[in-house]
């Protein structure tokens, strides 16, 4: 059975130091591995902090086809220097995203519902998922969001190895709470507990690219002791299905 | 594709060569570990393709250093061939009496960790490396990339130089000190466990030093194997040197052994 991959934790950009790795670079890395999607981020945080440019470049770059998936960023315009928060969700929608990509200390504002409470009922409203990468919304953080906005998918990617014992009872305790399988979860045995946990449908393939190699979340997911059916499910399933569940 | 990046995308257990996985634990830390199980390890070595690997109890990074070797060995003798033995070190009391019964007792090399405070070339550990060179035996250090680690390492590696001292996570920081070590002294290896997996790491290293001089190790199961395996089998290097690194390299320091 040939396993389709629908990548979640991804992105293209140019890193401090580094030479750019563009949205073709992203697709050719997807074609050699045998990628079919992916859910691509505009990165890193510290270069892209004009959210509007960033965000237009990525439309841009998903608009050439289908393989490209874009969760632009969002935040609140609680400055009242950027679009009104209905409307950033509206443009995600125009452009067909599957998430949208949440900043806060990068983008200067905080999890209080006093600041975003708008932007996040926007999002809940239309069941448009939020990928929170740890280093970003602390896994403290995830749970207060899933527990204000019951509606609203809530991704975790970025996730460190040694969070297992933070993570499961996230995930079990938040139905609306989802986690990617890239770089840096790599625990042991980490996605058959969880599956074995009942959790399933709450596991995204991710990868980490550029900043990691792919290959290992790859192999991470063939090689776990799980069913066909649900490596199928965690490889691009239950990311298809989260994007079916977006009120368009 | 490649034959051995197909493998891994299919997620088929790679058989037409042993891999040998060099940096491996066992044993309880403070995070969450699924499955402390030795058959657990010995079933997902299985699913890669995995024949051997050679752990040290986390303990390695404690005092209880004896406690820990005694449980490699017991998980020895329950797979015999699968799961082979690093003695874990600390330099106080002398360690020497206890590397020389754990050779005895067929482990494979000798690990040692410098979270404990100590400095690698601590000269409570001169016995047991002595022994280290008197039988051929690998040195699993774990490193970071400092300069004072690399001075440390030049200098056993040429007071020892029948040992094969392979350098844990090459590259996680000061990589071209990864790659001049390596050039620089003929038993110095790198080993590729590392949590991040920067983009092009594992290929710069093959390039740098050369796929004769690196060999994989997973750091299972304080990371996931299955995980670690997959920045060599997807690597943009050729086949043939992906058998050196996963197996040819660990093969030939095996056999080294007397």
């Amino acid at each position: 059975m040939s396993i389709t991959l629908f990548d979640i934790q991804t992105g293209f950009g140019q890193a401090p130091g580094q030479e750019a790795v563009t949205a073709d670079d992203l697709r050719a890395e997807m074609h050699r591995l045998d990628i079919a999607r992916a859910l691509a981020c505009v990165t890193p945080e510290n270069m892209e902090f004009d959210v509007p440019f960033a965000n237009d470049m990525l439309f841009k770059a998903c608009h050439a086809d289908s393989t490209l998936v874009p969760c632009p960023i969002v935040m609140p315009n609680s400055g009242q220097d950027y679009l009104p928060e209905e409307a950033q969700v509206e443009e995600a929608m125009r452009h067909g995203a599957g998430a949208v990509f949440i900043r806060p200390a990068a983008d200067y504002w905080i999890l209080a519902e006093w600041v975003c409470d708008r932007l996040f009922n926007a999002l809940e409203a239309r069941c448009l998922p939020v990928l929170c990468l740890e280093r970003m919304v602390s896994l403290e953080q995830v749970g207060g969001l899933a527990r204000r906005y019951p509606r609203l998918p809530l991704i975790v990617a970025e996730s460190s190895y040694r969070q297992q014992r933070i993570l499961l009872p996230l995930l079990e305790t938040f139905p609306n709470v989802c986690l990617s399988t890239g770089n840096n979860y790599i625990v042991y045995q980490g996605i058959e507990q969880l599956v074995g946990r009942g959790l399933t449908e709450r596991l995204l393939f991710g990868t980490g690219f550029p900043v990691s190699d792919p290959m290992g979340a790859i192999t991470q997911l063939m090689y776990a002791e799980i069913t066909e059916e649900q490596r199928q499910m965690i490889g691009a399933g239950n990311m298809q299905r989260m994007m079916e569940g977006i009120q368009r | 594709m490649t034959t051995l990046l197909a493998a891994g995308r299919a997620g088929q257990p790679i058989t037409d060569f042993d891999i040998l996985d060099l940096h491996g634990h066992i044993g309880r830390i403070g995070f969450t570990l699924p499955d402390l199980s030795i058959a657990g390890l010995v079933s997902q070595m299985d699913r890669v393709g995995v024949k051997s690997i050679v752990v040290s109890h986390m303990h390695c990074m404690s005092p209880n250093v004896v406690r820990g070797n005694r449980e490699v060995l017991a998980a020895m003798r329950a797979f015999p061939g699968r799961i082979l033995g690093y003695i874990s070190m600390w330099p106080y009391p002398d360690i020497t009496e206890e590397t020389a019964w754990c050779i005895a007792q067929g482990f494979t090399g000798i690990k040692v960790h410098n979270c404990n405070g100590f400095p690698i070339d601590h000269p409570g550990y001169d016995g047991s490396y002595a022994l280290a060179n008197e039988h051929r035996l690998p040195i699993l250090f774990h490193t970071w990339g400092g300069e004072e680690e690399f001075k440390q390492i030049r200098n056993l590696s040429a007071r020892y130089p029948d040992t094969s001292l392979l350098l844990a996570h090459a590259g996680c920081a000061n990589e071209e000190g990864y790659l001049k070590i390596a050039h620089d002294c003929p038993n110095v290896y790198l080993d590729t466990a590392f949590s991040r997996s920067p983009r092009g790491l594992f290929e710069r290293l093959v390039a740098g030093a050369g796929a004769a001089k690196v060999v994989w190790g997973s750091d299972a199961y304080f990371y996931s194997q299955s995980s670690q395996v997959g920045k060599v089998l997807g690597a943009q290097i050729s086949d043939e040197e992906k058998r050196m690194v996963l197996s040819g390299n660990a093969q030939r320091i095996f056999e080294r052994r007397r």
